[in-house]
Order: structure tokens, then sequence, then C-alpha cells
């Protein structure tokens, strides 16, 4: 099934480690991370919104808790908010779906 | 403790936002009022020294993503909250306006204006000022002081190409805007009493480092140096061994004095800072204190101290504004700073004054972290673009994990797993 309109490819299963993340560029898009707990795939825009920290980079995965490790602020990857200070704002999310071994977001 | 009703804040920055916000997530739905003298909406003092000086100006520096602060803070940019978060969380703000005097036991805050505040908690976060020089104000050459927004976008305009800028004193305010300072083409020279820059900050071989990056980059350092006062006839900074140095604009940055004004004329204990015991609470009823105007006690180097970082500012706000609603735990957190310079991220964590050390990464690269160890234990972390493994290096610090300087030498050894989740 090739993707359609909206629905665009990020990865692969298997690019991402469970408790891990990576980055990911596509066009028209600011750099994604796509993140993997256990089983489950999260994909969020990948620059902190405090700082001009890359959270695939630099940032520290714990669960669904991603923290940004220039200033210890928090997000919850599941649905962007932020859920320690510095970080009030929430990051942009994508919603994710996985076929056939590769992981889809859902681009409104 | 009986209920409070309104929680008055006296000091609109970092601490005092924080403690603001904190109080309203807590639950606390009485009146909050957060009273501050300077008149902008509540903003971020790091990026005086870095973006607001540079951002704009260096579009192409600024899209290679330099991981720092400058890419992301335009002048305009730099507010803690908007003014919409105030607004949601029901926090006053009275800003531009000075507090005068605290009238302790009647629970009584006077502001400059005649008007007075009744509350059932107050919060000190008056922060600090910077240290003036007068030995080098007289003269025509401008002197700048780095604190405040307005400093900054004053300061801003003097960066200009080939402009000789002296920088006296080569703390943390001093090499990051001679690094703000180069990256806006001018000429730019640090006069530093001690022998090594940021000495408060650093470990010597950081300083070392620092040093030798700032001088690749152009920057004269003069260390051991003390600067007398400024040149006949605008010829610009006279030094101590009678040389001169030709300076259009000279900024000043030999640290900051805690803001103790109120306090003292109010009566309460301060000693180079507002006294507070572990909760924060000073020695008036009532009456808390936190942030960069506190002297408080540390608990990781066990001793009363005033700490000058944004971290702590923070963090002991929130632990504050805790206490000030009844719960009773002791601020108690690993010291922990940064500063960016160029495409440096410094970070330092706990304490560096140890014996052993383990350098992990790369220094030509540009990308090293110091484990500083103590009695088998990593006590301190001092780290060049490793905000990482500078998080791993914090929860052994945090955790007290025994851990020997050979498996920390070992550059397979996984920093993530030893620090555990």
């Amino acid at each position: 099934m090739s993707e359609s309109a909206g629905r665009k490819r990020v990865c692969s299963v298997a690019d991402v480690e469970s408790g891990a993340m990576i980055s990911v560029d596509i066009e028209g898009l600011p750099r994604l991370a796509v993140y993997r707990v256990g089983e489950e795939f999260y994909c969020t825009q990948d620059m902190c919104t405090h700082g001009a920290a890359s959270l695939s980079d630099e940032g520290d995965l714990n669960g669904y808790i991603i923290e940004c490790t220039w200033h210890d602020g928090k997000f919850d990857v599941r649905t962007g908010a932020p859920c320690a200070l510095p970080c009030t704002e929430a990051l942009r999310t994508f919603p994710v779906s996985i076929e056939g071994g590769e992981v889809y977001i859902e681009v409104a | 403790m009986p209920p409070a009703d309104t929680i008055v804040i006296v000091g609109s920055g970092l601490a005092g936002v924080s403690a603001a916000g904190t109080l309203r997530e807590s639950g606390f739905g009485g009146r909050i009022v957060l009273v501050g003298e300077e008149p902008e909406l509540p903003y971020d003092r790091p990026p005086l020294s870095k973006g607001v000086l540079v951002h704009d100006e260096y579009a192409a520096l600024v899209a290679s993503h330099l991981p720092t602060d400058i890419a992301l803070r335009a002048p305009d940019n730099i507010t803690l909250r908007t003014a919409a978060w105030y607004e949601e969380r029901r926090i006053e703000l009275m800003l531009g306006v000075r507090a005068s005097a605290i009238d302790a036991a009647a629970h009584r805050l006077r502001l400059a204006s005649g008007l007075e505040l009744t509350y059932d908690r107050l919060i000190l976060t008056p922060g600090a000022r910077a240290r003036r020089l007068p030995a080098v104000e007289t003269g025509t050459v401008p002197v700048a002081y780095l604190r405040t927004l307005r400093d900054a976008i004053e300061l801003r305009r003097h960066l200009q190409p080939g402009r000789r800028i002296v920088l006296l004193g080569g703390g943390v305010i001093g090499m990051e805007v001679a690094a703000s300072s180069v990256l806006r083409e001018c000429q730019v020279t640090v006069v530093e009493l001690a022998t090594r820059i940021m000495s408060r900050a650093l470990p010597a071989e950081t300083s070392d480092y620092l040093a030798a990056y700032h001088r690749a980059k152009g920057v004269q350092l003069l260390l051991g140096t003390a600067a007398s006062a400024q040149a006949p006839a605008g010829a610009g900074l006279q030094l101590a061994d009678g040389t001169t140095l030709a300076a259009d604009l000279l900024v000043v940055g030999i640290g900051v004095q805690p803001d103790t004004q109120l306090a003292q004329a109010s009566g309460l204990k301060c000693e180079d800072g507002i006294v507070v015991d572990a909760c924060g609470a000073t020695s008036a009823p009532d009456v808390y204190a936190a942030g960069d105007a506190v002297r408080y006690p540390d608990a990781f180097f066990g001793r009363m101290l005033r700490s000058e970082n944004w971290m702590h500012a923070q963090n002991q706000a929130i632990a504050v504004a805790r206490n000030v609603l009844g719960a009773t735990r002791p601020y108690a957190q690993v010291p922990h700073m940064w500063s960016d310079q160029y495409d440096l991220k410094v970070q330092v964590s706990g304490r560096y004054d140890t014996a052993e050390h383990v350098r992990r990464g790369d220094v030509a690269r540009n990308k090293f972290l110091v484990l500083h160890l103590e009695g088998g234990r990593v006590v301190g972390a001092t780290g060049i673009n490793e905000a990482r493994d500078m998080k791993y290096a914090q929860r052994l610090i945090e955790a007290r994990t025994v851990i020997g300087a050979a498996q920390l030498a070992d550059p397979a050894f996984n920093l993530k797993k030893a620090a555990g989740a």
C-alpha cells in the first residue's frame, strides 16, 4: 500500500530500538523525533520548545517521558505536553500508525 | 499553620515566576500577587548575553544550528511566560512597581507609591544587581553593565563591526559577552584579575581549554591583570601596569550583589544575602525567600551559601513555594550551571575540587566530559557539548553511586546504564 496524502512514512520499525529515538527529516516539516517505548511508537517535533536542543540527539527517554538535557525540562511523548519546568509549551505531535513493519505519521 | 488567602511575591524574575506558578499548580486557590521593579513582562536573563546581542545579525550561523540558546532566543522572544499564562492562573502582575517596606508583624507590604498590600505569606525573590566599578566610570569611553534587558539592548547598539570592546571581568558574563562580541565582529579584549577565566565556576583545566578557544577566535585575554581607570582624553582603559588599552566601550562584568535592600530595611536577618533556613523561611514570620538574593544552608556543600545560577533560582523557588503552602521539604539540589559560548555548551555539576578526574570524549572535537571522583564516587562533572552524558553524570552524583575511575575511563562503559533511569 502506498503512502496516501497526509500520511507519511517516517522509518521502519527496526530503525528504532525500544527506549530510544531517532530523528527523521520529512520535506515540508520541521525535523521530527520518533520514539519507541516497547512496541509503541510516538512522534513529536525534534526541537525542544524551550531552547534549540534536539530531543533525539540530546534528550533522555525514560518510559514515555523525554527529558531535555539542556535545562532539565520534560515532555510526555504521547501528547507532547510539558511535564517539568522550564518547558511550558507543548511539542507538536503526529498520530502514528504501523503497517507492514513501517512507521507512518498523519500530517494534518 | 493557618490557611493563606493572599500570597505576595516580590521580584518578577525567574524565581518569582517559578514560585507563582508552583503555588497555583500545588492547588492554592487564593490571591497571588507578583510585584516586580522591572516594567517588562518577566523575562529570562541567560539570553541577554547571547541571543539578544547576536540574533538576527548572523542568520547563517543561526541556521547551522549551534548547540546554544543563540538560535532560538530573539530579543522579543525571551519572556518566561506569555501574558495569557498569568491570566489563566489568576496571577496578578504589578510590574514597574518597587516595594519599599515590610511590616512583618502587621503582614503588610508597602509599595513605593504608598499603596499597601496585606499578605498571609510573603515570598522575596528580589534577585541581584550588577556590581559597579566606579574607578572606570569617569571618562569619555562609555561604560556598560549587563543585568537587565535594557542593559542588553543598549549594549547591542555598541557591538558593531570593528568596535574595540574591553571587558572587565573574565567570569561567565565577561566570557559570554566576549563570544557574542566576536560574533558581531568586534575587536575584543578581556581583562581579568585572576590567573584564569571563570575561576569561580570551572576547574583549571576547563578554564585553560576555554581560554584557548577564545584566543583562537581572536579574543585578547589579559589574565592576572588589573584595570586602573580610564586614560585621559578618551584614550581608553589604563591598566595597573601603566599601559593603555584603546577602547570604544568598556563592559564591566565583575559579579553581582544580592538585592537585600528591602529585607534589610525591614529588619530581616541578612548576611551577604537574605538569610533563610533549608525550607526558605526568613527571620520574619510568614516571610520566605529564594533565588539569587538568598543565603541558605546548601545540602550539597554542607554550608551556608549564596548561589547565582539559573537552576538554583528556579528550583529553590519551586521548593520554597511548596513549603509556603505547608510542606516541610528542605531544598536540596546538586548544584548545576551552564554557559553557552560560541558553539560550546559548558556545563558544571557538583564539585570539581577532587584529587581524581576521568575524562571521556574528544577534546580535539570539542565534545568531552570530565568526571570528578572522590571516595570511589562521582561528586562532580564538567562537560563541553555533552548535555546528555552530563545528565547521566548528574544522576550518578545524586545517587552517590559507587563507581571506579577505571570503569569510567573505558569509552565502552555505558554511562546511561550506570546512571539508571
